[in-house]
């Protein structure tokens, strides 16, 4: 049983292929001498489904035994899901806050917010850090490269 | 004008004390916004150019370079001590140079990384001194059938740079590839794969590719472990910084090739670092007794990108100075400048601004040695960086990444890309899907297309252009060659394997 | 959908502001109050990011303001020219719009979400620059008439290449296929630089070129122009005949650039601003810029310019129709 779940990275890249596939056969396809638009995107979907078949092949073989670690050096265990919603949130709301009302609340939402990512965490650290962080941004990002925001205030 | 008289007048003018200090600012700013993620050579030169209107335009093309490698030299930084790429050049020092950081080895990884980046300048700085309007003849007579070749080559080394699974490795290429699809079609303007956002039609940045796939990725993946896991460093003296006897023996020969190829493929217009460091690495692998090291912390997968990487910067200057074509999308921006400043760069610039011709160049060496002399001191500063508990320096990270993406367009639509890539990556992180031939397909992919649709309108659709045109047949050979050498060896392995199996 | 919204509702807030009370006009009167922004819809270095600081430059004075020069690219412009056709009608958010976001565009694109003609109220088109026709020197092509010859005898041969699709070169060149019933290659390009370095390596016959990039290259004796496409001859390129002097009856073409306020703008500010810009394109300095540049100074006024406008997008409109473009 543990195979089908091996069965899921291949499987995603697959359907990620199919879709691409669907959308590049609506654009123009032209032909190998003269390719039009829609050419490149239908073989490099082709091509990523079949790899994406033999991805599942090579996991199924291996019969849901442990992963590999990658070359990149990150560990491929188990990621929580705590960090993962903590840090999306904090970046999406960085994002609606940076042109509404200004760096700093944006800033200080964003540390407050990722800190819920950790299991454990001192409010008092994160103010600090909230409060650094904005002051240092301010001079590096508004003063020095002249970003277009404000500090507080669209 | 004749070399010697060259060099003179531009060391006059390089170590004017008005220049010195604004190189010095140049380099400063540039290994600044290098190390910080997020914010690469092309924002930051942007948003100081209109600082330099005022400037004298030599004096402000010293500076705005001194940002441009400076900032070569500080990427290269918190890639290897964060894992932190900000650009395709970045990801390939992340390669080798993290696992030697997680090592402990981070002293080491800085040090032969700033020696290295200076071999390699020096070494395309005395070609541009010397044979810039040659090398820029030669470089004319790249056509698209021409381009196409060496971006093949780039992106069959691309498939077997990592050492983990090589399909896997191979469909993220082929992944890179389309996502690069994503923006406006060069031949017709049809927007694909757009879904009606304008903001897309430029295609995903590769900064926010970068910093999502790799940064955001990286800072989910490590939130919540506990402390000391992430990376433990000593204290650090100046021997820990040097190569052992061995290690030099391993290094130089490495440096070298680095720097040739990428003085070369950096001097090709359009194509930018990116190859350049890349098929260094690709080399190194192949040529090594010890492919298997590679990815593990090898000096040789360090050393040869640093010095291509920072060889190809320079010599993206040679088109740049001798024809009016800048080599990438940097030295376009430097090339604004010179216009800006009322001189129009183009094939009688060395006759007509001989000042600021090679006042540039002996600039460029003397900022090198400026970097040197500001960035070994420093490595002890970076390294203690390590020593700042994770959960205090990541919301910064954050913030950093956010506001560096947001920076190039002033777009915040760029942000969502940005956290869209990070869980992209968290996901491939867990599958054991390597991240870096993302990146290296999403560059080569749209220029393998761009010159292969254009090498076919040129030649009416004749597929023979490809190797009749000598210079691409010599490189469609040499991807050949390269893929033999990679898959022959591991098909036959595999075929004995499954023959024992059976 | 929602900025559509957003967009209708900002504009029904603007023109029921102007009927219902005087307060549009007292708003009017003491404008400008705060920073004035002008938006470059390109990355910082080019020329409309230049002439854009320059005018910001020369108007600020007058207006008692600071001007601010954003610049927000993408999308050969469109990125920030649907920015400022969002903003607020108020006169703090310019843009320096181009031939390609404020005019081809709408010929190109049935999905741009801003229309050029009802989006905008111009301010002034600000210059207008020709391009130039030109060839490597060693080609055989002398004279616009050798090219038409070679043209007619060999059909899909000529090979031209340009920045990009719906760029003012790209569209020159197929007005030029049109008026000379010609069927030109084109050969697009990622930026102008990249098609300058195959015309000079020898891929492609001809570009048509920006006149001060490619003087250089006249200059050096690299490259041969055979024409300019604006109506008159260029005072950098002595000489050189129009396209329509060698024989291609009807034909003009240029590249301009203006300065666009979203539209709803109440008259008063655009004429406050005209007049700062017109006096600003009397001094001597920009004088000698414009000219060391190449560019013709225009100065339309925002009535000039909105018909200027109307006239472009039908021009390029028959262009991209009669060549089968539209994407």
């Amino acid at each position: 049983m543990t195979s089908v779940k091996s069965l899921l990275p291949g499987a995603t890249l697959f359907v990620f292929a199919l879709a691409m596939a669907v959308i590049a056969a609506g654009y123009p396809l032209g032909s190998l001498l003269r390719p039009g638009p829609g050419f490149f995107p239908l073989v490099i979907a082709i091509l990523l489904a079949g790899l994406a078949l033999a991805t599942m092949v090579e996991d199924w073989r291996r019969d849901g035994g442990p992963v590999p670690p990658d070359d990149e050096g990150a560990d491929a265990g188990r990621v929580s899901m705590r960090p993962v919603i903590a840090t999306s949130a904090a970046i999406i709301v960085f994002a609606l806050l940076l042109e509404r009302l200004g760096f700093v609340p944006a800033a200080l939402a964003l540390v407050a917010i990722a800190a819920l990512g950790e299991p454990r965490r001192n409010w008092l650290t994160v103010a600090l850090v909230g409060v650094f962080m904005s002051a240092f941004g301010i001079v590096l990002f508004i003063w020095l490269l002249g970003l277009p925001i404000e500090p507080f205030g669209a | 004008m004749d070399l010697l008289s060259g060099i003179t007048l531009g060391l006059q003018t390089a170590l004017s004390w008005q220049a010195l200090m604004f190189c010095f600012i140049g380099v400063t700013v540039g290994t600044v916004v290098g190390v910080l993620p997020g914010i690469g050579a092309l924002a930051a030169i942007s948003l100081a150019l209109p600082l330099t209107y005022y400037l004298d335009p030599t004096v402000a093309l010293i500076m705005l370079a001194g940002i441009f490698y400076g900032a070569q030299y500080g990427g290269s930084t918190s890639s290897i001590l964060l894992n932190l790429p900000g650009t395709a050049t970045a990801a390939i020092t992340c390669l080798d140079g993290n696992p030697l950081a997680k090592q402990g080895r981070a002293p080491l990884a800085l040090f032969v990384t700033a020696i290295n980046s200076f071999i390699g300048s020096t070494f395309a700085i005395v070609l541009v001194m010397g044979f810039a309007p040659v090398i820029a003849e030669f470089a004319l007579s790249f056509g698209s059938a021409e381009y196409f070749s060496v971006i093949l080559l780039g992106l069959v080394a691309a498939s077997t740079m990592t050492s983990g699974s090589a399909w896997k490795a191979l469909a993220m290429v082929v992944f890179g590839l389309a996502l690069g699809q994503v923006g406006t079609d060069i031949n017709t303007g049809q927007f694909r794969f757009t879904f009606g956002q304008y903001a897309l039609a430029d295609g995903f940045s590769l900064v926010a590719l970068a910093m999502g796939l790799f940064g955001v990725a990286e800072i989910i993946s490590n939130i919540g472990q506990p402390p000391g896991t992430v990376h433990s460093v000593g204290r650090i003296r100046f021997r820990d910084m040097l190569p052992a006897r061995g290690e030099w023996k391993r290094i130089w020969a490495p440096t070298l090739r680095g720097s040739v190829i990428g003085s070369f493929v950096g001097a090709l217009p359009g194509t930018g670092p990116g190859i350049a460091t890349l098929m260094a690495y690709a080399t190194e692998k192949r040529l090594s007794k010890t492919p298997e090291r590679f990815g593990h912390g090898a000096l040789e997968g360090l050393s040869a990108p640093e010095a291509a990487n920072n060889a190809s910067v320079q010599a993206a200057f040679i088109p740049t100075l001798s024809l009016g074509i800048p080599g990438d999308a940097v030295v376009a921006v430097l090339m604004g400048a010179m216009i800006l400043h009322g001189i129009q760069p183009g094939p009688n610039l060395i006759t007509n601004e001989p000042e600021m011709f090679w006042g540039l160049i002996m600039s460029f060496w003397v900022g090198n040695i400026l970097l040197l002399i500001l960035n070994i001191p420093l490595i002890g500063l970076w390294v203690k960086l390590l020593s700042i508990p994770y959960h205090l320096l990541y919301p910064g990270i954050l913030i950093f990444i956010c506001l560096g993406v947001y920076s190039a367009d002033n777009n915040v639509f760029d942000i969502y890309v940005v956290l869209g890539f990070g869980l992209v990556g968290v996901l491939m992180r867990r599958w054991g899907f390597p991240a870096t031939p993302v990146l290296l397909g999403f560059i080569l992919g749209p220029l393998l297309e761009e010159h292969f649709r254009r090498a076919m309108l040129l030649s009416k659709g004749d597929l023979l252009v490809f190797f009749e045109r000598p210079i691409s047949a010599i490189f469609l050979a040499l991807s050949l060659l390269f893929l033999g050498s990679v898959f022959l060896p591991g098909l036959r392995k595999r075929l004995g394997r499954q023959a024992t199996d059976t | 959908m929602d900025v559509l919204k957003r967009k209708i509702l900002a504009t029904f807030a603007a023109a029921g502001l102007a009927m219902a009370l005087p307060a549009g006009s007292l708003m009017a009167q003491s404008w400008p109050e705060e920073p004035i922004t002008i938006v470059v819809p390109f990355p910082p270095g080019g020329s409309t990011d230049l002439l854009a600081r320059k005018i910001g430059e020369a108007i600020s004075g007058p207006l008692g303001q600071p001007v601010v020069v954003e610049n927000r690219g993408g999308a050969g412009g469109t990125v920030g020219a649907n920015y400022v056709a969002n903003a607020d009608p108020d006169g703090y958010t310019l843009l320096m719009g181009v031939t390609g976001s404020n005019a081809i565009s709408a010929a190109l694109r049935d999905d741009l979400p801003y229309s050029p003609t009802e989006d905008f109220d111009p301010v002034s088109i600000v210059i207008s620059s020709p391009l130039v026709l030109v060839v490597r020197s060693d080609s055989d092509f002398e004279t616009v008439e050798d090219v038409l010859t070679y043209a007619r005898e060999n059909p899909d041969s000529f090979t031209h290449g340009t920045p990009g699709v719906g760029t003012s070169m790209h569209m020159s060149a197929e007005l030029f296929g049109l008026v000379s019933d010609t069927s030109l290659v084109h050969v697009p390009y990622q930026g102008s630089a990249a098609a300058l370095q195959d015309l000079l390596g020898g891929q492609i016959d001809a570009m048509f070129g920006d006149i001060l990039v490619t003087s250089e290259y006249i200059t050096s004796g690299r490259l041969r122009p055979l024409a300019v496409t604006g109506t008159q001859e260029h005072f950098l390129l002595e000489g050189v005949p129009t396209v329509e002097e060698a024989g291609l009856d009807g034909y003009s073409a240029f590249s301009w650039q203006g300065l666009f306020a979203p539209a709803g703008t109440p008259p008063q500010v655009l004429d406050t601003l005209y007049a700062a810009v017109s006096d600003a394109l009397q001094s001597d300095d920009i004088q000698a810029l414009f000219r060391e540049r190449g560019f013709l100074v225009e100065g339309m006024s925002p009535a000039e310019s909105k018909q200027f406008i109307a006239d472009e997008v039908a021009k390029w409109t028959e262009v991209v129709d009669a060549a089968g473009l539209k994407n």
